[in-house]
């Protein structure tokens, strides 16, 4: 029997089988979500082979434009570009009105958005329209962006968003600006993701946020030094955790919509916060030039002296929101985290003001905060119930302890005994943190498991990698 | 949130896709019949100017299968023209051109539409340089200099393929011209190119 079939089916006789006693409501649901389950497995063969169709296709469709281009009129030409599309589109919507192979309906849809981009290109040329070129890609994402609205589909969702990236760091790139239109895309894109209740368009979107970010440094590379970048990238990684921590607690809950804010900004906290902890770990070491580098635009000591206050008084602003609409009192971990940001500013400010002085003592107390962070980070991931976290932990230490020993035993050893005890620490270390980290996520399972038990929902809890606890 | 891997389709009655997908037809046809639509009004205007060419870097000349045209008006010196004499680099710009001769020639440029009489025509373009000093090889060192570069978007003219080398290299005397449509904006697009007054290309409306 079809799976679809099996589905809608068992999906009628389930009230049937509740009413006469033989499942309680709960199991009926389990049943109905592991039948959903193994349809999708199915599924995601079927879909990941059609994708990698839909790519040869339309490499075949441009490759044969591209052979037979001369031998055909504008008109025969404009008629192939236009039947094409639309072809693929009437036959995605052939499969979802069948509902058999929705993969398969999602695959066209995709040829179609592909065939559109194509379409534009090759439409430029046979009118030889030579505008500003990243408009074709903006206006190829413009179109994939409405078609996944109007399609609600997640895939044409991540290939929008990877469209208007693409837009984007060919305006940085090309033109040596920050690119600041695509924030609209960027919000538009984020709306689709609530919206629709988005998965992996969701990382895709974020990923493309902060990559976008280190981009438009880029544009900005003539006037500053690489200091300058890594304490903004710092500053920046934080003040999105902390906005997305005051919006969580700030909207809470209540409805499916803020459910579904819930876990976007849940994602966007664990991204920014992976954003930060590479920054404050590239900030620990010692010898990174900042603060001395003056052009004829800008003046980096003076934007430090003015951007570094504005950053912390906005930070701790947002954490005064959050701990306000906090349920209880703060636990330990919470407050160890508030003092060791107000000792990351203290540090970041002294180190603008007196940078010659103290660059050593900086880079000391940046160590420590990095080894204060794993703590902490291990703390809150026990009571947090964050998987996310105690993996961040044990990856800073792991790749903070290995840099230390080659800073400071580089030059003081010999080298072959470096090289020996290095790789003992790598192995021997190694096996002892993974150890200590299935340990701590043990606990983390456990606790998580009694907690679940209790949900007053009933509902299990999972944890994602880079995620929250969510409903399932 | 959803963990189906973006294949299934969210919606709740099978009987909308078909208008839903008619709407994104519809509309992405749109889009491509604004950009045709757009390129065919400019083609059949009936102001026509013809435009010379310098020959250029033949490293960059030619690449894959069009040809980069640089015109004569692409670099203007400000001085000699009539206009304005500031202009900022991304800044959009008019371009009085004047026939002499055969071809026509900048006369004037403006930062806003200026009003034209009988003889002149009028092409829009968008400063991508702007060159207040330039090295001077007889004396080594800067001199001052007041020129902008402008592009007009008429600069890359697609051709069949391995046959924009006779463009790409002239022959000693061969000349490379382009007649170009213009609409009443100042909007351009190329409707002949011509290799020593004879047309080798020539854009039909279809």
């Amino acid at each position: 029997m079809n799976s679809n079939t099996f589905y809608k089916q068992l999906e009628k006789k389930l009230p049937y089988w509740q009413a006469q006693g033989w499942l309680d409501h709960y199991a009926a649901q389990e049943i109905l979500q592991d039948t959903q389950a193994s349809i999708q497995k199915s599924h995601k063969l079927s879909f990941i082979l059609g994708i990698m169709g839909v790519l040869l296709l339309a490499a075949g469709a441009i490759s044969f434009f591209a052979a037979n281009w001369q031998g055909m009129s504008k008109l025969v030409k404009l008629s192939l570009l236009f039947s094409s599309m639309t072809g693929s589109y009437l036959i995605s919507a052939r499969f979802f009105y069948q509902q058999r192979h929705p993969a398969l309906g999602q695959v066209f849809l995709l040829l179609g958005v592909l065939l559109f981009g194509n379409n534009i290109m090759l439409i430029a040329q046979i009118y030889h329209i030579d505008s500003h070129y990243p408009n074709g890609i903006l206006l190829w994402a413009i179109g994939a962006l409405t078609t996944a609205y109007i399609m609600r589909s997640e895939t044409v969702l991540i290939l929008a968003i990877l469209l208007s990236l693409l837009w984007s760091s060919m305006e940085i790139f090309a033109f040596r600006q920050i690119h600041w239109p695509w924030i609209i895309f960027c919000l538009l894109s984020v709306w689709l993701v609530i919206k629709y209740h988005f998965y992996i368009a969701a990382h895709v979107m974020i990923l493309s946020l902060f990559l976008w970010l280190l981009f438009s440094a880029y544009s900005l590379s003539y006037y500053f030094s690489g200091g300058f970048f890594v304490q903004i990238y710092l500053l920046s990684g934080l003040l999105i955790f902390t906005l997305a921590g005051t919006l969580k607690s700030v909207m809470g809950r209540s409805s499916q919509n803020r459910q579904n804010w819930h876990n976007f900004l849940n994602i966007l906290s664990c991204y920014a916060l992976l954003f930060t902890v590479i920054f404050l770990y590239i900030l620990s070491f010692p010898g990174l030039e900042t603060g001395s580098y003056k052009s004829s635009v800008f003046n980096e000591q003076r934007i430090l002296e003015l951007t570094i206050p504005a950053f912390a008084f906005v930070i701790s602003g947002l954490f005064i929101v959050q701990i306000r609409h906090k349920e209880g009192s703060l636990a330990l971990y919470q407050k160890a985290g508030i003092v060791g940001l107000l000792v990351l500013f203290s540090t970041l400010l002294l180190k603008v003001f007196f940078y010659q002085e103290l660059h050593t003592i900086s880079v000391l107390i940046i160590n420590i905060l990095i080894l204060s962070l794993v703590i902490g980070l291990i703390a809150a991931g026990l009571a947090e119930y964050k998987q996310f976290y105690i993996n961040l932990a044990f990856l800073l230490f792991t790749i903070t302890l290995f840099s230390r020993y080659f800073d400071t035993f580089w030059s003081l050893m010999n080298h072959s005994l470096f090289f020996v005890l290095g790789g003992m620490i790598l192995i021997f270390g190694g096996y002892w943190l993974e150890k200590k980290r299935r340990q701590v996520s043990e606990q983390l399972v456990l606790s998580q498991s009694s907690s679940s038990s209790s949900y007053s929902s009933g509902k299990p809890v999972y944890v994602t990698q880079l995620g929250d606890a969510s409903d399932v | 949130m959803s963990h189906s891997w973006g294949m299934h389709l969210m919606f709740k009655n099978t009987h909308s896709v078909l208008p839903a997908i008619l709407l994104v037809i519809v509309l992405q046809s749109c889009l491509l019949i604004v950009m045709i639509a757009n390129r065919q009004a400019i083609l059949s205007s009936d102001s026509l100017v013809i435009l010379e060419t310098q020959p250029i870097d033949p490293r960059s000349l030619f690449r894959g299968d069009y040809v980069r045209l640089n015109y004569h008006i692409n670099n203007l010196k400000l001085k000699p023209l009539a206009g304005d004499k500031s202009f900022k680099v991304n800044e959009l710009i008019y371009v009085v051109l004047q026939q002499k001769d055969k071809y026509w020639q900048a006369s004037a440029v403006y930062s806003e539409m200026p009003d034209l009489n009988e003889k002149q025509a009028i092409i829009q373009g968008i400063v991508i340089q702007v060159n207040n000093k330039k090295w001077d090889w007889s004396n080594p060192g800067f001199i001052k200099a007041h020129s902008i570069k402008v592009s007009y978007g008429i600069e890359n003219y697609f051709v069949p393929e391995g046959e924009g080398l006779k463009l790409e290299r002239p022959k000693e005397g061969d000349k490379v011209t382009l007649e170009i449509a213009l609409d009443k904006k100042g909007h351009a697009a190329i409707k002949t190119l011509l290799l020593n007054g004879k047309a080798q290309y020539q854009e039909s409306l279809f």
